[in-house]
């Protein structure tokens, strides 16, 4: 296990010395509290097996699965190490010794969910909608929304692809698609920012010169005036990671929830471009739901027992799983447009 | 009981006091060691001859007379080394002569040895500026029982483990004599100033009191007690060292109340503090506890003072004794650690 | 851990959960160091340090106290375990048994900022802590280097002090009472500190672990500054800034922040903008100690020439950067900052501004990055702090720099200032040509460096602790007082399970 890993060996020195030092903004660390899961953890047990000093075996990968990839440490680390870059390499190491952990493939190639509201689509247009792991219910607002937004001739891609396809590499699995899925689109609207980074950073563009833009992006400042509020009182905002930070898109779901709410809106303690993590991302949730619930409980533990409010929807879903008694019920904030446009409650 | 009193000349004398308790007066630290070698008991630092109603059966009164000098200063670090039985009375007297002071030294603790109030371990003289004075030690040498001397660095702090400078702080004599302190002080101040201020009651005098020290305005003494009025009225004395016009204003500007004729703060400094004061002891028993419960406490007690007020905690003096749950277990733990460090027999 | 592992492993997974009871090979080595230096020279000779038998993740104080019961029947060392920052190896295994990670015990039970308190447990990263008392108008103002990777309750453990000490005490300031669970598997409420009698507070803080583990810590808090006013200080030699900060803090005032660098400090700090710093071979030195080197041969080649490196220095001009931030009320921060800019004015101290002290708290927790990089480049680096009081600080700085230094590249600043005195924070580095080398080296330097302050009557640490690094000096610097400890540790950890073989190395059975 050299070759690729070798080009991190700065980021690996540095971490494997460091005191830790993004430890506190680690969303699974704090959530696991456990060393191994620290990014220091990770990168020194990918350290050893580079060095040898332990073998590249399923135990290695199943630690490897314990990061969402939600970016964090990367942002308050002085030397900006790439630590979900050199993880997801590790994890395609170990996926191509075939000690991967069964459930981040599974994960990674699941079909999408059955969605009448994306059946009744054309495919392969000018704007085509990329719905992800999106349920129909997700599908369906975000459908009403772009079509209140002003969208026309709105569409879906032209072949069938895996719920997440940048899933694939996340967890270092090699998930089949084709570029061709998006032939003749000129704007790829998708409901998850993971998929917005995918198709930007793919090498090859994406249906020629097709823009990828996260719905909320599509949305901001284009949606007529709400017939009425949404929620008369209070509220939390919780950014989903990949779509602050990966995007840097914070002020757009904001001011589109401002505009459906009466009351506050509350936030984390660490929010916007350094918002937490619902524990959705990179297989985590799915090799361990456990885990994930407690990262999903941690990222509300700050809030007031109010309604919590996501962006994304797999971030809702994930968000979902870690409601206690301390905390409210989480909604999309598609499902609080949708209902204010509409003039209902959500 | 297995101690052995010594009864060599070149130790001291011993003296038996009515009650039965002993008293060994040793003349140098090695005696004071060889004295508590094989002794068992709980030892009493005193200066002077056991006072027959305050001994009780089985103690060992240790006469520090022998370790009462003060000195020397280092005027740098404006510290002060002084025996055992040195008075806190003889420590400020001599730091004064250096233009030091430890701060308002109450009448009540003028003429008493410093190893007796470590003994006791009680909060002994409380002073926002100043600070309080057990924490101005700064390092106790000590003798321990079976004779062992102990070391402390003289240093304002320390991260060498759990404080052993400080292990015989509070516990009345069991866990050894202290043979010698070094004490912090301070710049004697050159201009002093004083506040008296009313307030409609315990409530708003003791928030006042808390608005004065987030302003930073910390006076050398405060004391807050009720006036006949039914008003609580607090007093003051402030000292230059931050600048006293500027503590002036600061206090002025955060207390509110009723100014009220600052002569009262000064009759009571003189008649509380220094070498001539009368030894004024404010009313016991004590409570200390949290800012928010301290209001009631007061309110509840007729002729309550309070002294020493910090942002998270208040002692009421004449209020009832401190909660029971403060003793819970620890006294026997205390006394299984204090056995264990008697010497095997 | 005994041959009676399987059994304790098993019930401690009863009492805990199953997945908060780990024996894999990842989790057993993730422990089986902390951020003493010592242990990543270890690493870099490739060799595999002790390892815990199993680690537990107890939720609350009950799991913690169940957890202690059943080590104690089975006799089974326990580590506790904050967040592995601590850098004197007080975290490390080295009788085995099973490392106690407190770090989900996390919840801040209760804010009262009326009384000026806030109950927390032990295990919450200093950085969350400090974050939600922020949110709350509040503060701890307990701000160490490493509050981003360590806990409350390993602050408590090893006395820990943060940059604005002089203002608002170390962390044994700020204890008001502690929740532990000793040795006997009891959980404890200590007394107020404020109580009177034996303070039990002064006892746990500092223990380490091995007189008690805290679960909950109830500490000051204070309301935010609202003013905070920034100076810098180009002072002519360290006498003269060690004047500035002894009369200001002899003055009563209380700035929380007076931090006063020798020249090679100042040198590597560069915030007055360079327009000192040396050229030619001392520059690149400072390149290569701040991670700005090339291949790093030249940092190794000078840290492995103390001597030369050493001697080298004497050529930094004399004059040092002294910072100070003054905060609280508007007018509180003023009159403090106008008050050590007359007692610097008095020593001849040339004014830089506001530009360095607010560079500094800027990046306050900036240099604890830098420190990877040293090692990456095959080199070491370790920081020894001390205390002492205002007359012997500039003999104890110039004997430890000697001793040290023979060994070591090594520089200081002065902070943590008190009426009393102040630490001397030394950092030094050193280079060999291999990994045995270069320990031998380190040693040899830490020796050296506690010889001297032993010998001169200096506390020996000032906020770092002991662990396993002073141990073995613990008994020369408290003499007797160490029968203290023993008695101590009979009573509240009676089989000796607590972390063995800590704070005093050599300490009595
Ligand atoms: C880059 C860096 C900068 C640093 N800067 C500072 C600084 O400015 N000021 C400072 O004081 N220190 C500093 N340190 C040292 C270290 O961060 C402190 O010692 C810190 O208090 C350790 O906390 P921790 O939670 O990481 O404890 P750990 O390292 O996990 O443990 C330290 C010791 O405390 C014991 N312990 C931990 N938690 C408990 C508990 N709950 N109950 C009982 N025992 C326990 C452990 O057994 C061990 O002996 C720094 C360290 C690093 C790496
Ligand atoms: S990512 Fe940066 S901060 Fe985090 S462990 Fe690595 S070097 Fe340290
Ligand atoms: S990317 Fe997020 S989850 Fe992964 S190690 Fe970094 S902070 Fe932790």
């Amino acid at each position: 296990m050299t070759s690729p890993l070798g080009a991190h060996r700065a980021a690996l020195d540095t971490c494997v010395f460091c005191p830790k030092l993004c430890r506190f903004a680690c969303p699974v660390a704090e959530a696991e509290a456990r060393e191994t899961v620290t990014p220091w953890g990770l990168m020194t047990l990918i350290d050893d097996v580079v060095r040898g000093t332990r073998p590249l075996d399923a135990e290695a990968a199943a630690v490897w699965a314990h990061c969402t990839g939600c970016g964090r440490c990367t942002a308050v680390c002085h030397h900006a190490n790439p630590v979900y870059e050199v993880l997801t390499a590790a994890r395609a190491a170990a996926a191509a010794q075939g000690v991967a952990p069964p459930e981040a493939l599974a994960w990674a190639t699941a079909a999408p969910a059955q969605s009448a509201h994306l059946d009744a689509l054309p495919s392969g247009g000018a704007v085509q909608l990329y719905a992800g792991a999106a349920d129909d219910a997700a599908i369906g607002e975000a459908l009403a929304l772009l079509r209140a937004a002003g969208y026309v001739g709105l569409s879906r891609p032209t072949a069938p692809l895996p719920a997440g396809w940048a899933r694939g590499a996340e967890v270092g699995e090699p998930v089949p698609w084709s570029t061709a899925a998006f032939a003749g689109a000129e704007q790829i609207i998708c409901l998850h920012a993971a998929d917005v980074l995918a198709l930007r950073a793919h090498p090859r563009d994406p249906g020629a010169g097709a823009r990828a833009v996260h719905l909320i992006e599509a949305l901001d400042g284009r949606l007529p005036s709400p017939r009425r509020l949404a929620v008369a009182g209070d509220v939390a905002y919780l950014d989903p990671c990949r779509l602050a930070r990966g995007l840097s898109v914070t002020e757009a779901p904001r001011r589109l929830l401002a505009a459906v709410v009466g009351g506050q809106v509350h936030e984390a303690v660490m929010a916007g471009a350094e918002g937490g993590c619902c524990g959705a991302g990179g297989g985590y949730a799915a090799v361990d739901p456990e885990a994930a619930a407690w990262v999903a409980r941690e990222a509300m533990q700050d809030l007031p027992a109010v309604p919590v409010v996501s962006a994304e929807p797999a971030c809702a879903a994930q968000l979902a799983t870690g409601i206690s008694g301390a905390t409210g019920p989480v909604w999309r904030l598609t499902t609080l447009l949708a209902s204010a446009l509409a003039g209902e409650g959500p | 009981m297995s101690w052995r009193l010594v009864h060599d000349p070149a130790l001291g004398e011993c003296h038996r006091a009515p009650s039965g308790a002993r008293c060994v007066a040793p003349l140098d630290g090695v005696a004071l060691a060889e004295t508590l070698v094989g002794v068992a008991g709980r030892l009493r630092s005193r200066v002077g001859q056991p006072v027959a109603d305050e001994t009780e059966p089985g103690e060992i009164w240790i006469d520090l007379t022998a370790f009462s000098g003060v000195g020397p200063v280092d005027p740098v670090g404006q510290i002060v080394r002084a025996g055992g039985g040195a008075t806190w009375g003889a420590i400020e007297a001599r730091l004064q002569v250096d233009g030091l002071t430890l701060g308002p030294v109450p009448g009540w603790l003028w003429d008493q040895p410093v190893a007796h109030t470590l003994d006791g371990g009680r909060r002994a003289r409380p002073s926002p500026a100043c600070g309080e004075l057990l924490d101005l030690v700064m390092a106790i040498q000590a003798v321990l029982p079976g004779g062992g001397l102990t070391r402390s660095a003289v240093s304002p702090r320390r991260a060498t483990g759990p404080d052993l400078a400080r292990g015989v702080v509070g516990a009345e004599g069991r866990a050894g004599v202290v043979l010698g302190v070094h004490v912090q002080a301070w710049p004697l101040a050159g201009q002093v100033g004083y506040r008296a201020t009313r307030f409609g009651g315990w409530a708003e005098a003791l928030a006042a009191g808390q608005a004065v020290l987030r302003a930073g305005a910390r006076p050398q003494w405060w004391r807050f007690a009720p006036a006949p009025t039914g008003e609580v009225v607090l007093t003051a004395r402030f000292g230059d060292l931050a600048g006293l016009d500027h503590c002036l204003a600061r206090y002025d500007e955060a207390a509110g109340g009723r100014p009220d004729d600052p002569g009262a703060a000064e009759a009571l400094d003189a008649a509380c503090y220094g070498p001539g004061a009368i030894r004024r002891v404010a009313p016991t028993p004590r409570w200390v506890g949290a800012p928010s419960a301290a209001v009631g406490q007061a309110e509840a007690t007729a002729d309550a003072e309070v002294w020493d007020l910090r942002p998270e905690g208040v002692t009421v003096c004449g209020a009832g004794a401190p909660p029971a749950a403060q003793a819970s277990g620890w006294e026997a733990l205390a006394a299984a650690a204090f056995a264990a460090l008697e010497p095997a027999r | 851990m005994p041959p009676s592992a399987p059994p304790i492993v098993d019930a401690l997974r009863a009492c805990v959960g199953e997945r908060q009871v780990s024996t894999t090979p990842p989790d057993r080595v993730a422990y089986a160091r902390d951020l003493w230096p010592r242990s990543q020279l270890d690493r870099l000779a490739g060799e595999a340090p002790q390892r815990p038998a199993a680690v537990v993740w107890p939720a609350d104080a009950a799991q913690v106290a169940e957890v202690v019961a059943l080590c104690r029947q089975h006799r089974v060392p326990i580590v506790p375990f904050g967040a592995g920052s601590g850098v004197c190896g007080g975290t490390l295994p080295i009788h085995g048994g099973v490392v106690l990670d407190l770090k989900r015990l996390k919840a801040v039970r209760q804010l009262r900022p009326a009384d000026g308190i806030v109950e927390v447990e032990a295990g919450c990263v200093g950085e969350r802590l400090e974050r939600w008392l922020n949110r709350q108008g509040l503060s701890l103002g307990h701000f160490p280097s490493s509050i981003l990777c360590s806990t409350v309750g390993g602050w408590v453990a090893t006395r820990s002090a943060g940059q604005c000490s002089s203002r608002y005490g170390k962390i044994e300031d700020m204890v008001v009472d502690l929740e532990v669970v000793g040795g006997d598997g009891v959980v404890r409420r200590t007394p107020r500190a404020d109580a009177g009698g034996v303070d039990w507070n002064a006892i746990y803080v500092g223990s380490e672990g091995t007189l008690g583990v805290i679960t909950a810590a109830t500490l000051r808090v204070q309301r935010l500054p609202t003013a905070q006013a920034f100076r810098g200080w180009r002072v002519p030699n360290i006498e003269a800034g060690v004047e500035i900060m002894r009369r200001a803090m002899q003055a009563g005032l209380r700035p929380s922040v007076l931090r006063l660098y020798d020249p090679l400090d100042t040198l590597m700090v560069g915030s007055d903008g360079d327009r000192k710093a040396a050229k030619g071979p001392l520059h690149s030195l400072k390149q290569g100690l701040l991670g700005k080197g090339g291949s790093g041969r030249g940092l190794r080649w000078a840290l492995g020439h103390p001597r030369l490196s050493n001697g080298a220095v004497r050529l930094i001009p004399p004059g040092c950067l002294l910072l100070a931030v003054s905060e609280g009320s508007a007018a509180e921060a003023r009159a403090t900052d106008d008050a050590i800019a007359a007692i610097a004015r008095g020593v001849q101290a040339e004014d830089l501004g506001e530009g360095p002290a607010r560079a500094w708290l800027a990046h306050r927790y900036a240099v604890s990055f830098k420190q990877s990089r040293i090692y990456a480049a095959g080199a070491f680096v370790d920081t020894f702090e001390v205390a002492t009081t205002w007359g012997e600080v500039r003999g104890l700085y110039d004997a430890v720099k000697a001793a040290v230094g023979r060994h070591v590249l090594v520089m200081a600043h002065f902070s943590h200032a008190y009426p009393g005195g102040c630490s001397i924070y030394f950092t030094f580095a050193g280079a060999g040509p291999t990994p045995q080398v270069m320990r031998a080296r380190y040693d040899a330097a830490w020796q050296a460096g506690l010889d001297t302050a032993v010998t001169r009557g200096a506390a020996i640490a000032h906020h770092h602790g002991v662990g396993l690094s002073r141990g073995r000096h613990m008994g020369a610097a408290h003499g007797e007082a160490q029968r203290w400890f023993g008695a101590l540790k009979a009573t509240l950890d009676p089989d000796g399970i607590l972390n063995p073989g800590k704070v005093f190395s050599e300490a009595p059975p």
